[in-house]
């Protein structure tokens, strides 16, 4: 996350993006975020108002009625998680937990901070954890996260401070989807209508309401009383601006501190503007053209790697992100355990697409369709011409159809997009391989390909609570995937904020902005 | 005078169904599926299939036409489904900022263009009437969602004299601390509403300039005109007393028209200055599919237009006897 360059991270950080996660998730007991560290700063200067844009609506503040970025933004001023992301690292740590750790018969245990109060002035303990638990996996419900937890069979009160997550396997993703399980109070959260709880959350966070107004605009104010590190912000004020030009414009006037999703046409205008600043970060976000396997010629392994030696990935990273971007040679992000180093990129050879072309029978090339959203990535229909292009150099005609959102994603969970379709895929910053090897191959719910060598090792991967098995299991489906070249595989995506420079709030990887470690510089 | 009430009712019943018809049809027949919104990109095609029961999207299609029109009788305008609020009480909060914008720029827009229409035409083959008539063809030929992004730049970014989005105190709230002898909150709310009204009516002022310089003209070669003249009458009285209130009739009547087109505009204004109406609603629904408040927005637009339309009908009625003959 360094600023204003073209490659944001240095190899170290680099390093530490990529391998810390997967060290960072086992138990062991962190340095405290907050105790140790609640006056740190006292001396620096205070925010009275801080002023942070959404770039799309936050309609709803019940962390279970959605799964919307913005909202799990929002959220994260409010609620407190047991196990959060690291700013430097990336890499889960302990939050509300003191400790977390596997201990054996598919149960994780966590122990709880003690001391720990919610808003409205309930306990907070392992009851409170429970409570959340049980929410989330109540069919009534309805939480869009219920899925990502259905590995959990019951949760255990120990005592009042210590909690078991029993689950059917040894659940080893548990660690990577807790930074958006957020704990709520029993008392309100039980007697409380559903509508009211989108109106008016109530978390145990470092921040708690003051107003919130959906789709429109959100106010909070500093919680006096939080256990942790206590913000340098007293109130915080987050409206929805869609427009992009406006929300560049408001950095620059100064009527914001951090406006996310700059275009990237507009970066030197705020670089070279005094007193604000570009911070991006490579995050979880990959983007990737999928090959429907269903449909000829993609059914050829020489065809899909064709393409990957037709398209240059690194030119297409230079030209509409900046550099800012990774290019990618399997089906994971560096920033995942299980990332493969030793794959490079197959990198652009016009020739070889030709010959490999020429090898499985298309000498003429042939026509084909690519379906794209889009707003689901940067330069979304420029990156998709582009690509159409390069096919074009090797014979290939391809037409676009632009689609919406919804109609695309019901297409690929289908089988029926393509024979490409461009997609990114960000998975609430799970950060876990399985979130992305699960779903967008073999029988993924968002895979249009057949690699049942690949289905193998993910089941394999999810009876393994061992980070460094799975580790292991997810480089060897990168090697796989690699080879069979299921999609042009493309870049990682970056995360992109325009910031002031009187604050030291940087992108971070998990696309979160959270606030209470903000100082002022 | 009975009949022709109950048939302009009765019209009016029907083009609120075939609007609540229409609106169904194209969010239903378009492709795409609102359960990937709601459930987001983790979901499985059995999460979807739960989200599309639970909320009545896998029943065949008649049938959720009838429960739609049958809950409409009934006064039930849905439940958004990713605010979890009734649309009724959504489009209640934000239908009065909308409101508020294009009232406050009809209100300074129309008269400016009215008094810009007035220079021009006394005025003509003068400067004066070159540029107001720049004026009009810079504004109807600007695009708002341009407009508005130079304005946020040149006033907020280069001058900083506004801000650059949202919106100030509520303009009760404002007028009533006037009546403490308080300024500031009715001044914030002028600094926050100027940019979006401004870039909501350069586009109606435009078009009444034009309108009101033509109709000068045209009574100024009226022959009451010369005669107002031959009585010994100075120009500008005859323009003020005769001309003018002639020509305010016809401007007077497309202003009240173009106010309807004003909420249309409005969905691009409100969307560049972050303003908290209906138009930004709707957006943002549309894009999410919501579908129970996009069928509510368009039927209260729907409303808004037939009841105005019936309104101005029965103003008719009232002013011009040969209406009520027939």
């Amino acid at each position: 996350m360094t600023d204003k360059t073209k490659r944001p991270l240095s190899p170290s950080r680099r390093d530490v993006l990529k391998y810390g996660a997967a060290t960072g998730a086992m138990a062991t007991a962190y340095g405290l975020p907050g105790l140790s560290a609640r006056r740190a700063g006292a001396a620096a200067k205070e925010f009275d108002e801080f002023k942070v844009a959404f770039w799309s609506g936050t309609p709803n503040l019940d962390p279970e009625q959605q799964n919307i970025r913005t909202c799990l933004i929002a959220e994260k001023w409010l609620f407190d998680p047991l196990v959060w992301r690291d700013k430097d690292t990336n890499a889960p740590m302990p939050y509300l937990a003191e400790d977390f750790s596997f201990i054996g018969n598919n149960t994780w245990r966590f122990h709880i901070r003690e001391g720990g109060k919610f808003h409205n002035g309930e306990t907070l303990d392992a009851h409170a954890v429970k409570f959340s638990l049980d929410r989330r996996t109540a069919e009534a419900t309805g939480s869009p996260f219920r899925k990502s937890f259905s590995s959990v069979i019951e949760g255990k009160v120990i005592d009042q401070y210590t909690f078991d997550f029993v689950c059917n396997s040894p659940f080893p993703m548990l660690p990577a989807y807790m930074p958006t399980f957020y704990i709520m109070p029993p008392g309100y959260y039980g007697s409380t209508p559903k509508q009211e709880l989108a109106l008016k959350p109530v978390g145990s966070g470092p921040f708690r309401l003051l107003e919130f107004k959906p789709d429109d605009i959100l106010r909070v104010e500093r919680n006096d009383d939080y256990w942790g590190q206590m913000p340098m912000i007293k109130r915080v004020t987050a409206p929805v601006i869609q427009e992009d030009a406006t929300r560049v414009a408001s950095l620059l006037a100064g009527d914001l501190h951090i406006a996310p999703r700059p275009v990237i046409e507009d970066f030197d205008r705020i670089n070279e503007n005094a007193g604000t600043k570009v911070s991006t970060s490579i995050g979880n976000r990959i983007v990737l053209a999928g090959l429907n396997y269903d449909m000829e010629p993609m059914n050829d392994r020489r065809v899909r790697q064709a393409l990957n030696y037709a398209v240059d990935a690194a030119l297409l990273n230079e030209v509409y992100l900046k550099g800012t971007g990774e290019v990618m040679a399997s089906a994971l992000p560096s920033t995942v355990p299980g990332f493969h180093p030793g794959l490079t990129p197959y990198g652009y050879d016009p020739d070889k697409a030709r010959a490999l072309l020429k090898e499985a029978g298309y000498a003429n090339g042939f026509e084909t369709t690519i379906e794209v959203n889009p707003g689901w990535l940067i330069a979304g229909t420029a990156v998709t011409e582009a690509i159409a292009n390069f096919l074009k150099e090797v014979g290939i005609k391809a037409e676009l159809q632009v689609r919406d959102a919804g109609t695309l994603a019901s297409r690929i969970t289908s089988r029926k997009a393509g024979p490409i379709y461009m997609l990114s895929w960000g998975v609430n910053s799970t950060f876990d391989a399985d979130s992305y090897i699960g779903s967008l191959l073999d029988e993924g719910a968002f895979s249009c390909n057949r690699m049942p060598e690949i289905g193998k090792l993910v089941e394999a991967g999810r009876q393994t609570a061992d980070q460094n098995e799975r580790v292991e299991i997810y480089r060897k489906a990168c090697e796989i995937a690699h080879e069979e070249a299921p999609w042009i595989f493309m870049y990682l995506q970056p995360n992109t904020y325009g910031v002031t420079t009187n604050h030291d709030w940087t992108a971070r990887p998990d696309e979160m902005i959270p606030l209470y470690y903000v100082k002022s510089v | 005078m009975a009949a022709y009430l109950l048939r302009r009712l009765l019209h009016a019943v029907i083009v609120i169904w075939g609007a609540a018809t229409l609106v169904f049809a194209i969010l239903n027949f378009a492709p795409g599926d609102p359960a990937v919104n709601l459930v987001g990109e983790n979901a499985t095609e059995e999460q979807f299939a739960l989200v599309r029961h639970s909320l009545g999207l896998d029943l065949p299609m008649y049938e959720r036409y009838l429960r739609y029109l049958g809950n409409l009788l009934s006064g039930d305008l849905g439940t958004s489904w990713f605010v979890g609020q009734p649309t009724l009480d959504m489009l209640a909060e934000r239908l009065p900022d909308t409101i508020e914008l294009t009232l406050v720029a009809a209100l300074i827009f129309a008269p400016l263009a009215v008094l810009l229409g007035v220079i021009s035409a006394v005025w003509r083959r003068t400067p004066l009437d070159y540029g107001s008539s720049f004026v009009a063809l810079f504004g109807v030929s600007t695009p708002n969602f341009w407009l508005g992004v130079m304005l946020i730049l040149l006033f907020a970014v280069e001058l900083r004299w506004l801000p650059s989005m949202g919106r100030g105190p509520m303009i009760t709230d404002a007028v009533a601390a006037l009546f403490t002898g308080d300024t500031a909150p009715l001044i914030d709310w002028a600094r926050h509403i100027v940019l979006p009204a401004a870039t909501l009516g350069t586009f109606l002022m435009a078009l009444v300039t034009r309108l009101t310089r033509t109709d000068i003209l045209e009574n100024l070669r009226r022959p009451y005109v010369k005669v107002a003249r031959a009585k010994g009458m100075s120009r500008g009285g005859v323009i003020l007393h005769h001309v003018l209130p002639n020509s305010l009739i016809s401007v007077v009547t497309f202003v009240g028209l173009e106010v309807g087109s004003l909420l249309g505009g409005a969905v691009v204004t409100e969307t560049i200055f972050a303003w908290p109406g209906m138009g930004r609603l709707m957006v943002e629904s549309i894009e999410r599919r919501d579908y129970p408040v996009i069928q509510a927005g368009v039927l209260l637009v729907s409303f808004i237009f037939v009841f105005v339309n019936l309104l101005v009908d029965l103003v008719y009625l009232w002013l011009d006897p040969r209406i009520r003959l027939k």
